[in-house]
């Protein structure tokens, strides 16, 4: 990646935290993204975890800074100082958990006194594979992200669906981003119907090269 | 107070190219003499075995003591190379008495642990008879010992007694230890929690989104080590994370708590049933089952005792964490200022790294044995682990000062959330806890952390 010394010099960086209750997927999407890979078994983030990435879009190629946040309440005081640094705020909860759907509330309306509507809103509802514990109607997603003006997803870290999508989205949604690069917003949100882990497949093919 | 003595002190040992715990045995002599010459310490507290008295006088008399720890390394130094230049390590094996009577002697050493070993065997077979004859344990030189690392046999019997869990004499320990366990077994009962963790209808609500968190965090615990992935182990770790957030309630259950958990089940309950706990077994036994009601409840005690000195870590705002990040920066700004500059340079936040050292206790940090070689040492610090602990993170970030220097962000925050700890062995250890310890020594105002 860094050998592209060209595009380097006019690289674009953005911070992004991500934000959910405990459990809800954070450091599992972010680490689909980075390695294409799927664990059960993450350790509970601690504090603040970071991680970089290149993105190559069609016209340009951005540096994402991704700050994974621990979820449980106590270690809130540490949040606030990286909702104020970040351009994009990615707040994600559990299908099969109504309570970390409702809790999403909290999260956005702390992004949007900190940041106001200078900052890129996205809600993430995750783990869409299990759709026999779903809680969260994908309706009621996409009712909640209408009714708060933010950018709304389904997504599976698991089987991978909608992950590079998602971060597309950001992508496309970023401040001076081209038109060119906006018709990323015309890309298909892959319904996350059951038992089709493969849906994904052309979105990652076609997404970013990294 | 000058970093710059204790930096040549601490090269110059590592130059000795031998174990840190020997080398600072030549340091022991000289300090012999000096703490004569000042009439003598005083053996209050925890704090008194041979290390402490070394640097327990620096504390008291901090330019002095710089001076002697520089002063004595290059005499001894110098002794060394002139009279023996081949031979350190048979120094360091104890063929010079002078050494061996300076490091503590051998013999102590053995008596010591035959001792041990003999009240473990006792109160294994519960011969009340044979504790009674036994001698009691002379808390200082265990802790002396801890110190230097405990053997994997007796480290279970050294901890609890560290944690004033099990008495000093043996004679009291079956019936101390007996009703322990018991007030364990009952409180658990009395939450309900007995007949499987997961199965209750007597909680709360607000017991519930405890035991909910905690349910979610114990399955992803210690992810390297199959053995803490059985159900026996969960359910235990969960019984006793769950008792324990009840008992306290000013912080509840804090992630993190179940990975300092780990070292202390680990080492109780490999201490009952060596063979079957393998840290990449897949599956305890269920007639080691029976065996382990007693290490549970031995590690919710131990865990309680541990956690004593950190409460302040877990309530909220975790006030504790704060006050010792901004310490351990306060610190780095005396010991490596050009390490200091560059991440302030980079952006890069202390709470950005150590923030998890501290709520874990560098837990996650190293490997499973490598930590429980630290452990021994902190918890041979009873009382003052918690500050001590802030120097061995000064230290960590000391010994990879160079690597950090020449990272920019974002490589610079990665490489400190990824330490190349994960090899590390007990020797590494032993080299990190020397130079924390010449630091406490040397920055006196350790004792108001």
């Amino acid at each position: 990646m860094s050998s592209q010394a060209g595009a380097a010099a006019a690289l674009s960086k953005y911070k992004l935290v991500f934000l959910g209750d405990q459990a809800v997927g954070k450091t599992s999407i972010i680490t689909r993204f980075m390695y294409d890979k799927f664990d059960n078994s993450y350790q509970a983030t601690i504090g603040i975890d970071f991680l970089s990435k290149t993105m190559y879009l069609e016209d340009r190629t951005v540096r994402l800074q991704l700050w994974d946040t621990a979820g449980q309440e106590r270690f809130r005081s540490l949040i606030p100082s990286y909702i104020r640094d970040s351009s994009v705020a990615v707040v994600v909860y559990d299908v099969t958990s109504r309570r970390s759907f409702l809790n999403t509330t909290k999260w956005i309306e702390e992004v949007r006194n900190e940041r106001g509507n200078e900052v890129i809103i996205v809600l993430v509802g995750n783990k869409g594979d299990q759709s026999d514990k779903r809680q969260v109607s994908t309706e009621e997603g996409e009712a909640k992200a209408k009714e708060l003006d933010v950018l709304f997803i389904e997504t599976s870290a698991r089987t991978g669906a909608n992950v590079k999508a998602l971060f597309r989205k950001i992508a496309a949604a970023l401040p001076g981003v081209s038109s060119a690069t906006n018709r990323g917003n015309e890309l298909i949100d892959v319904k996350l119907t059951p038992q089709e882990p493969s849906a994904s497949q052309p979105q990652q093919a076609s997404s970013c090269l990294c | 107070m000058e970093p710059g003595a204790t930096e040549t002190t601490w090269w110059s040992l590592r130059a000795l190219r031998f174990p840190a715990s020997a080398c600072l045995g030549y340091l022991v002599p000289q300090f012999s003499e000096w703490e004569a010459q000042q009439g003598g310490l005083s053996t209050d507290g925890p704090t008194s075995h041979a290390l402490h008295y070394l640097f327990e006088a620096g504390i008291e008399r901090p330019g002095a003591a710089a001076l002697n720890l520089s002063g004595s390394r290059t005499s001894r130094g110098d002794a060394a190379e002139t009279k023996d230049p081949a031979s350190p390590r048979d120094k360091a094996s104890g063929t010079v008495p002078e050494i061996t009577a300076s490091i503590g002697s051998d013999k102590a050493e053995t008596t010591l642990w035959t001792q041990l070993e003999a009240i473990r065997e006792a109160s294994r077979n519960r011969s009340v008879g044979l504790l009674t004859s036994l001698a009691p344990v002379d808390r200082s030189a265990l802790q002396r010992l801890a110190w230097r690392g405990l053997p994997d046999t007796l480290r279970a019997m050294a901890w609890k007694m560290l944690l004033d869990y099990c008495p000093m004499q043996p004679s009291r320990l079956l019936k101390s230890v007996g009703r322990k366990r018991e007030q364990y077994w009952q409180a658990v009962a009395d939450l309900g929690l007995v007949s499987g963790p997961r199965l209750d209808g007597r909680l709360s609500s607000e017991d519930w989104v405890r035991k909910r968190q905690i349910d979610l965090d114990v399955p992803r615990t210690a992810p390297e080590c199959p053995l803490f992935h059985t159900s026996a182990i969960q359910d235990t770790m969960t019984r006793i994370l769950h008792l324990w957030s009840v008992r306290h309630p000013a912080s509840g259950y804090v992630q993190g708590l179940n990975d300092i958990l780990v070292p202390l089940v680990y080492v109780f309950y490999a201490d009952h049933a060596p063979e079957q706990f393998q840290l990449d077994r897949t599956l305890v036994p269920e007639q080691a089952e029976p065996l382990l009601r007693d290490a549970e409840a031995d590690a919710y005690w131990c865990l309680c005792a541990l956690l004593d000195a950190l409460q302040d870590q877990y309530v909220f705002a975790q006030p504790g964490i704060q006050r010792r990040v901004q310490y351990l920066e306060r610190l780095m700004q005396r010991i490596d200022a050009p390490l200091c500059a560059h991440l302030a340079e980079q952006n890069v936040a202390f709470m950005q790294f150590a923030f998890r050292w501290m709520n874990c206790l560098l837990v996650r940090e190293f490997p499973l044995p490598v930590t429980l070689r630290l452990w021994d040492a902190y918890l041979s610090e009873r009382g003052t682990f918690a500050a001590f602990h802030v120097y061995v993170c000064a230290a960590l970030l000391v010994r990879f000062s160079a690597e950090l220097q020449q990272r920019q962000f974002p490589e610079l925050v990665l490489f400190l959330q990824n330490l190349p700890t994960r090899d590390w062995t007990e020797q590494d250890i032993s080299l990190l806890l020397s130079q924390a310890y010449l630091w406490k020594a040397v920055f006196a105002d350790a004792r108001r952390l």
